[in-house]
C-alpha cells in the first residue's frame, strides 16, 4: 500500500474516535481520541482534548488527556502533557511541561517502597529520644 | 474484440486529420473494431451497454475527459477494458495514465499494459479523479466514528481518488490503487500575518475508506470529475479495482 500519512492541519477541527491509517500528523484541534498503530506527531499549534494512543509519539504542542505510547514518547520545550502518561521510553525537553502520573511500560513492576518504621525517624541528624 | 465510441466534437474540421491518422495507425496495428458516433439520439450510456452484450472486451474512447466519465459509471465492476485516446483540450486522465496525446496512443493500446484503478462512488455515481466541494460548510463524517470541519471560510474540500503528486515538504499522494481515498483540506488564506500565514496553508489529508457529506442548512451540489452534480447528503465510498483500464508506461502511479 505504500507509506500512508493523515495530516490534521491548523484549519481543521476532528471530533470523535480517530483511528489513524499509518502515520498521523495534528497540527490542528482534536477532541475524542486518536489512535495509531504508527507515530504520532502532535506540532506546536495543536490542540489534543483526548486520549492518544501511538507506538511513537512526538509531541511539542499541548495535550489533555492520557497518552498512551508502546515505544518512544519526546516531549519538546513546548510539550504540554495534563493527564497521566504511560510509555516504555521517556524523553522530556527543558520546558516541557507534564501534569499528571507517569508510568512505564517496560513489564516491570516497580518495587514497593519499604514501609516506615515506627519511632524511628531517619532524616539525617535526627534522633528521638524516647 | 475492440469497439470505439468518438465524442461528437471529433468530428470538427480542425480534427480531421488527426482523426484519419488515428485510424490509419488502428488499421496497421489490427485494433479495428465497431465504430459509434455520439449524436443526440445515441448516448454513451445506450452505446456501452450495446457493446458489452455483444462481447466487447476492449471499448476505447476516442476524446477528452467528459467522455471518459460519461462511460465509467458503466463499465465499473465490469471486465470490459477502457482503452482512451486523447483528443481535444482537456486530457486530464489521459495524463494521469500516462497515454500520449492522438495517434501516439494507438500504440499505447496496443501495447495493452492493464491496471486495474480504485473508483470513487458518491451515491450511486462513480469517480475516477475528485469530488469537490465547493463551500467548506459541510461536515465529513468517517464511518470510523470521527467527523471533520474545516473552519476556514475559503478552505477548499476535496475527496480525491487519483491527483498528480503535489509538491512540499510533505506531499500528498492520491494513488488510484491503494484501496483509499483522501479527503483533503486545502486552506484557502495563505496571508501571512504575524507567522499565522504559514501555519494556516499546511494542507490536511485523510486517507478513508467510506465517509458521508452533509450540509446543515442546504442540499449542496458536489462535483464528481469537474463534470457530474451530487447533491448532499452525499455517502462516499472507494470501489477497490473497479476499472481495467488501458495504461501508458508514463502513468503517475
Amino acid at each position: 500500500m505504500g507509506h500512508v500519512e493523515t495530516v490534521i492541519g491548523p484549519s481543521v477541527k476532528v471530533e470523535g474516535n480517530f483511528v489513524g491509517e499509518g502515520d498521523v500528523v495534528v497540527e490542528g484541534i482534536v477532541a475524542g481520541s486518536v489512535r495509531t498503530a504508527k507515530n504520532l506527531q502532535v506540532g506546536q499549534a495543536a490542540k489534543i482534548q483526548a486520549d492518544v494512543e501511538a507506538e511513537n509519539i512526538s509531541v511539542a504542542g499541548e495535550i489533555r488527556g492520557n497518552v498512551t505510547c508502546h515505544g518512544k514518547l519526546d516531549l519538546s520545550a513546548t510539550a504540554k502533557i495534563i493527564g497521566n502518561v504511560r510509555t516504555s521510553v521517556l524523553l522530556v525537553a527543558d520546558g516541557a511541561v507534564l501534569h499528571g502520573k507517569c508510568s512505564m511500560l517496560n513489564g516491570k513492576e516497580p518495587d514497593a517502597p519499604p514501609a516506615p518504621v515506627e519511632g524511628v525517624d531517619d532524616r539525617p541528624g535526627m534522633r528521638i529520644r524516647r | 474484440m475492440y469497439a470505439y465510441l468518438y465524442d461528437a466534437f471529433v468530428r470538427e474540421r480542425r480534427y480531421e486529420a488527426l482523426v484519419n491518422r488515428i485510424e490509419s495507425r488502428i488499421a496497421e496495428l489490427g485494433l479495428q473494431g465497431k465504430v459509434e458516433r455520439l449524436t443526440v439520439l445515441k448516448n454513451a450510456r445506450e452505446i456501452v451497454s450495446d457493446a458489452k452484450r455483444k462481447g466487447v472486451d476492449t471499448f476505447v474512447v476516442v476524446g477528452d475527459d467528459s467522455l471518459v466519465v460519461k462511460v465509467l459509471d458503466i463499465l465499473a465492476k465490469t471486465n470490459v477494458t477502457l482503452g482512451l485516446i486523447p483528443v481535444g483540450p482537456k486530457q486530464t486522465i489521459a495524463e494521469l495514465l500516462g497515454i500520449p496525446y492522438g495517434e501516439a496512443a494507438c500504440d499505447t493500446l496496443s501495447k495493452r499494459i492493464v491496471k486495474a484503478v480504485d473508483l470513487g462512488r458518491a451515491n450511486a455515481q462513480h469517480f475516477l479523479l475528485s469530488l469537490r466541494v465547493p463551500r467548506p460548510t459541510v461536515v465529513l463524517k468517517s464511518d470510523q466514528g470521527f467527523s471533520i470541519s474545516a473552519s476556514g471560510p475559503d478552505d477548499e474540500i476535496a475527496i480525491t481518488n487519483f491527483a498528480p503528486p503535489t509538491g512540499g515538504t510533505r506531499p500528498i499522494s492520491s494513488i488510484p490503487d491503494d484501496g483509499l481515498l483522501e479527503a483533503v483540506v486545502t486552506p484557502g488564506s495563505r496571508r501571512r500575518f504575524f507567522g499565522l500565514g504559514r501555519a494556516r496553508s499546511v494542507v490536511s489529508v485523510f486517507p478513508l475508506r467510506r465517509l458521508t457529506i452533509t450540509c446543515k442548512d442546504e442540499c449542496l451540489p458536489l462535483v464528481a470529475d469537474g463534470e457530474v452534480i451530487v447533491k448532499t447528503p452525499v455517502s462516499v465510498e472507494v470501489v477497490p479495482r473497479a476499472l481495467r483500464v488501458i495504461v501508458g508506461r508514463n502513468r503517475l502511479f
